[in-house]
């Protein structure tokens, strides 16, 4: 980072990526008519059905304090959801109702992790997750994934990490930032592995719905053997653009679930009520609302491939989510300075790759939750200032 | 070892005595009209997305006006953090502000903080002569007016943080630990909105210190706490600031 413009708040927490992600949204809020990039959360409307079904619990005053777990009817469907969709052998004793996917991984840290424990993290990553893991005394180990590779888990460079102190892997799948999916022969020796090594599997399937041209999800947790080793993360916000509500679930062996339910009674308590009976709306209500998310994700995606491409900005193939994870090592930009720009000359916010670990530098991560017209304006503002900057070989 | 042997140690280590949750009984809610209405209203406005971290920004002034009224502080937003309900508040401010192995002066309604001490590795007495080991002293209306004095006459000497929950006092009172002068910097209000309102799980952090750490620790747990919610609770501060 060179550039002595970047003003001290972002300067202050560069090498914090977490904090350096909120700095830059908090500069972005004192610059007008920029184009947002940045945050994972969903532009667009939450489906009425949902809405609905939220106003009629408080119409009828179904609001009061549920258990910590959830409501059980929520823990039933959210359930029946994975067995039928996931082919995970779960009921609702494997299922805590979280405040948003990021409790759920709070909270299995705090019940998995002693001091000293390691845990290997796919690189890069969302670094939420360090958080969780220093908060619970455990140490993050990398497994470094490749762009020539679309960013999949390679099984080789899982078993190359684990030692003595290894409990748990960490899978993200579609991942964040990259976009890339572990594929399911990939998982499969992944899951041999874990067996092998007797380790902890936690699967992050957040962005499970959001997967493009061929690729499709997969579950470990329904492996043979993975069932008792296997907590799988997955929630409401991105799926159904209702990220306000907060709710997120974990479905995990029934001694860790207890463990969860007691730890959150004291760090959250329940989730709030109507949003559980509106996170109940989505998950048996109609799913066509979905369907047409990933339709729109799609053809903003193909926009945003082809934009950068004619800036001569290189890209893994994205297969799932909702973001483009872009190589932006050409420019010769730090990836700080040049996030930085972009959002300063050219009033687009979008977060440097070190954000999401040190190791990123010569990256962007760049969401796709604007409508096409307003992608392909960013896309027009960007060019200039990467052309400006580029440094010139 | 199986998976769930592999887990017993943390599991154990960190539930065995673990109290149970405080406030489990089930309350009847009931919403003011207004309440009521600011949801319904904030749903079909589309407010279902993320909220700003720290909480709404309304919310977060009328929280510090109604504290400035009432106490005679001198809060702003910028010192307000909404939380999901109180449970939150008390985690984030005693995992934050109490060190592993230090002592929690709590001398009345201890349960009210067992739970996060017990998380945080502190541990909580009523009364204590280390002082020197103390790292938070958590008071709430219910101690008694000399005793809590006595407190925050040691709390002068140390360098304790001082926690004020309110969350269980029907009648707020007027006293605050920060209009002592020399405390403000180190004092932490916790409230939350009502028991026959807990299901909207709305709670909230005031006070000059840690805001940042707090916000960010808040951040890495639930991000942000319901946004329908924090309308809804923002109508009760207008009904009562007029």
């Amino acid at each position: 980072m060179t550039n002595p413009n970047i003003p001290e708040e972002v300067r202050a927490v560069a090498a914090n990526p977490t904090q350096l992600r909120y700095a830059l949204m908090e500069l972005s809020a004192t610059i007008p008519d920029v184009i947002a990039l940045g945050r994972g959360d969903p532009d667009l409307d939450t489906p009425p059905h949902i809405i609905a079904a939220a106003q009629q619990a408080i119409r009828e005053g179904r609001t009061g304090l549920t258990p910590v777990a959830g409501l059980p009817e929520l823990r039933e469907a959210i359930a029946a959801k994975l067995r039928r969709e996931n082919g995970l052998d779960v009921d609702r004793d494997n299922i805590i109702v979280t405040t948003g996917g990021q409790e759920g991984v709070f909270l299995m840290m705090q019940a998995l992790l002693d001091p000293s424990d390691e845990i290997l993290v796919p690189d890069p990553r969302y670094t939420s997750y360090d958080d969780s893991i220093e908060k619970a005394g455990g140490s993050l180990v990398m497994i470094p994934t490749d762009h020539d590779d679309a960013f999949n888990l390679r099984p080789e460079a899982v078993e190359a990490a684990i030692t003595a102190k290894t409990k748990a892997l960490l899978i993200v799948t579609p991942g964040n930032p990259t976009s890339g999916i572990v594929t399911e022969d990939r998982l499969r020796a992944i899951a041999e592995i874990a067996i092998r090594h007797n380790l902890i599997v936690i699967s992050d399937e957040i962005y499970e719905k959001f997967i493009y041209d061929n690729w499709r999800h997969f579950s470990i947790g329904s492996l043979p053997g993975m069932a008792e080793r296997t907590i799988t993360l997955n929630g409401f916000s991105k799926t159904y653009a209702m990220t306000g509500f907060r709710v997120g679930y974990v479905a995990a062996p029934k001694d860790i679930i207890a463990a969860m339910i007691a730890l959150k009674a004291h760090t959250s308590g329940p989730a709030a009520t109507v949003s559980q009976i509106a996170a109940l709306a989505a998950i048996t209500g109609p799913q066509t609302c979905v369907d047409e998310f990933r339709q729109i994700f799609t053809e903003r995606r193909h926009v945003m491939i082809e934009g950068l491409r004619a800036l001569n900005i290189d890209l893994s193939d994205p297969r799932g989510a909702f973001y483009i994870w872009a190589n932006t090592t050409t420019t010769g930009i730090h990836a700080t300075e040049l996030s930085y720009l972009l959002l300063k000359e050219g009033r687009v916010l979008i977060f440097p790759g070190n954000s999401f670990g040190e190791n990123w530098s010569g990256y962007l991560r760049m969401s796709l939750l604007q409508p096409v017209e307003v992608l392909r304006e960013a896309l027009a503002r960007m060019a200039p200032v990467v052309e400006r900057y580029r440094v010139k070989a | 070892m199986t998976p769930p042997e592999r887990l017993a140690r943390p599991l154990a280590s960190r539930l065995a005595g673990l109290p149970a949750p405080m406030r489990d009984e089930t309350v009847e809610p009931i919403e003011p009209p207004g309440f009521t209405d600011a949801a319904i209203d904030a749903l079909n406005k589309g407010e279902t997305h993320y909220a700003d971290r720290p909480g709404l920004g309304q919310l977060r002034n009328a929280i510090a006006r109604d504290l400035n009224t009432r106490s005679g502080l001198n809060l702003t937003n910028a010192h307000v953090t909404i939380t999901c309900g109180a449970a939150e508040a008390r985690f984030l401010v005693v995992r934050l502000l109490a060190k592993p192995g230090s002592l929690i002066v709590c001398p009345s309604e201890p349960a009210a903080a067992a739970g996060a001490a017990h998380l945080a590795e502190a541990q909580i007495v009523q009364e204590t002569s280390e002082w020197t080991e103390v790292s938070l002293i958590y008071l709430t209306p219910a101690c008694e007016t000399a005793q809590r004095d006595a407190l925050l006459e040691r709390a002068l000497a140390s360098q304790a943080f001082i926690i004020w929950d309110l969350a269980f006092a029907e009648e707020k009172p007027k006293f605050n630990p920060a209009q002592i002068a020399e405390l403000s910097a180190r004092t932490l209000t916790i409230d939350e909105l009502s028991p026959s309102l807990a299901g909207w799980r709305v709670g909230w952090i005031a006070g000059q210190p840690m805001v940042g750490p707090l916000r960010a620790f808040k951040q890495s747990m639930t991000i942000a706490t319901t946004t329908v919610s924090q309308w809804a609770a923002l109508s009760l501060f207008e009904d009562r600031q007029g």
